[in-house]
């Protein structure tokens, strides 16, 4: 088979053109051979990457709307409107805030709770190995895989959406940050699948914060482990 | 067990030279370094199997660790009647273990209450994989940003999202099927590289 006749194959899988007896017979064939399963990973890579692309347009892209109220806004007429909404709900605020500072006080009153990590699991096999030092251990089926899985227990305050941040620490730790927003599970975890090359053994500072930054940053060390 | 008996013609003719064929019989032996080793060859592949399907990284994550402990589990019980079958046998017990989840999901959607309605809605929003996906996505922009044409994007989004095929696509856009095949085969290229990158930067 020549190489087009297999791109031709892994894109017609890749976008379900097969049909159920070949899409079986080619499935057996990945599951033994590496480079075919690399080429494929590959096609559905740019498919699934098209479709998250389809779902999160680039920040910076603005869309039609935006040209609309842009346009409008270099307008005489359009900025006196700004200007005057502006002007308006800072005024509005400023008597609320008079007024209400009660309310205002009893919010600031909640950062005096901070989130609760209490469980910190680094394991494709969650339930097996739990770790509450905050220690973790890396499996080799971790590093084959391609992914690593981390999870954080957070039991105050329930909020909708935190900020995870993970930084390696250390010298020759030359990786970049992952910063990502994260919603808690059903169970009030945090979970993150994070490519387990990433996850590699050494110290990493973890960093979790509320989007809205109403409680202070919960930060803490996670050190992996190389082997079981 | 009846998924041991995989046909003796299922058996490849080259099935002999394949390293694979001899973990079914050390398996049985008791060699725990089998094991470890029929993990690492398979629960990559399956894993994607899994995932191709059900579109859950989390389920198809718990599946391919389920199929990869029952194969084991067999294994050590029995051996396979055709060693040479044991990606078929793989095979067979992802599916398996895909269609009966897929039917317990089915079963427990038949009432569509607000509790399942919320966990779907939870689904769709689940930030599981979310880095993974931001650094796909981040990849394949670098790659849609680079192609030269917004024709060129375009080929990229009727082939795979729309799916619609080669010849439908040549004509709606009025391409040679060569142009068509080098913006896929550049694509694909570009983004290996951007991911051979990558793996290098993180080390």
């Amino acid at each position: 088979m020549t190489n087009t006749d297999q791109q031709r194959r892994i894109d017609a899988y890749i976008r379900g053109k097969l049909d159920p007896k070949s899409a079986a017979d080619f499935e057996e064939e990945y599951l033994q051979d590496a480079e075919l399963l690399a080429e494929l990973e590959l096609a559905y890579a740019l498919k699934q990457g098209l479709l998250d692309e389809e779902y999160q347009p680039e920040i910076g892209i603005r869309p039609a709307w935006w040209q609309k109220v842009r346009n409008s806004l270099l307008q005489p007429a359009g900025a006196f409107v700004a200007t005057s909404a502006i002007v308006v709900s800072t005024l509005a605020f400023t008597v609320l805030y008079q007024s209400r500072s009660d309310l205002l006080m009893d919010q600031q009153g909640l950062t005096a709770f901070q989130p609760d990590v209490s469980i910190v699991t680094f394991s494709r096999l969650r339930s097996a190995r739990e770790n509450t030092d905050f220690s973790a251990i890396i499996s080799p089926d971790q590093l084959t895989s391609g992914l690593a899985i981390l999870e954080f227990e957070i039991d105050w305050p329930p909020k909708p959406v935190y900020q995870v941040k993970i930084a390696a620490q250390g010298q020759g730790q030359q990786l970049e940050p992952i910063v990502v927003s994260v919603k808690p599970d059903d169970r009030g975890y945090l979970v993150l699948a994070v490519p387990a090359t990433y996850m590699k053994a050494g110290d990493y500072q973890i960093l979790i914060s509320t989007a809205d930054n109403e409680v202070p940053k919960q930060e803490f060390s996670l050190r992996v482990n190389p082997t079981f | 067990m009846g998924n041991h008996s995989i046909n003796s013609t299922d058996q490849a003719p080259d099935a002999v030279d394949n390293p694979s064929v001899l973990l079914s019989e050390r398996i049985h032996a008791g060699d725990r370094s089998a094991e470890t080793e029929l993990v690492q060859q398979f629960l990559r592949p399956t894993l994607f199997m899994l995932q191709y399907r059900c579109k859950n990284p989390a389920q198809a994550e718990d599946l391919a660790q389920d199929a990869m402990a029952i194969v084991i589990s067999h294994l050590r019980k029995s051996p396979l009647e055709n060693p040479g079958a044991l990606p078929k046998y793989i095979r067979q017990i992802a599916m398996n273990l895909f269609i009966g989840e897929y039917r317990k999901q089915q079963r427990q959607q038949t009432s569509a209450d607000q509790t399942t309605i919320e966990q779907a809605v939870a689904e769709q929003a689940s930030s599981y994989d979310s880095v993974v996906q931001q650094q796909r996505a981040s990849a394949v922009r670098r790659v849609l940003a680079e192609l030269p044409k917004q024709r060129d994007r375009q080929i990229l989004r009727l082939f795979y999202l729309a799916e619609q095929d080669k010849d439908e696509i040549c004509k709606r856009l009025k391409l040679s099927s060569a142009h068509f095949d080098r913006v896929l085969y550049r694509a694909k290229q570009r983004l290996r590289k951007l991911y051979v990158q990558e793996q290098k930067k993180n080390g």
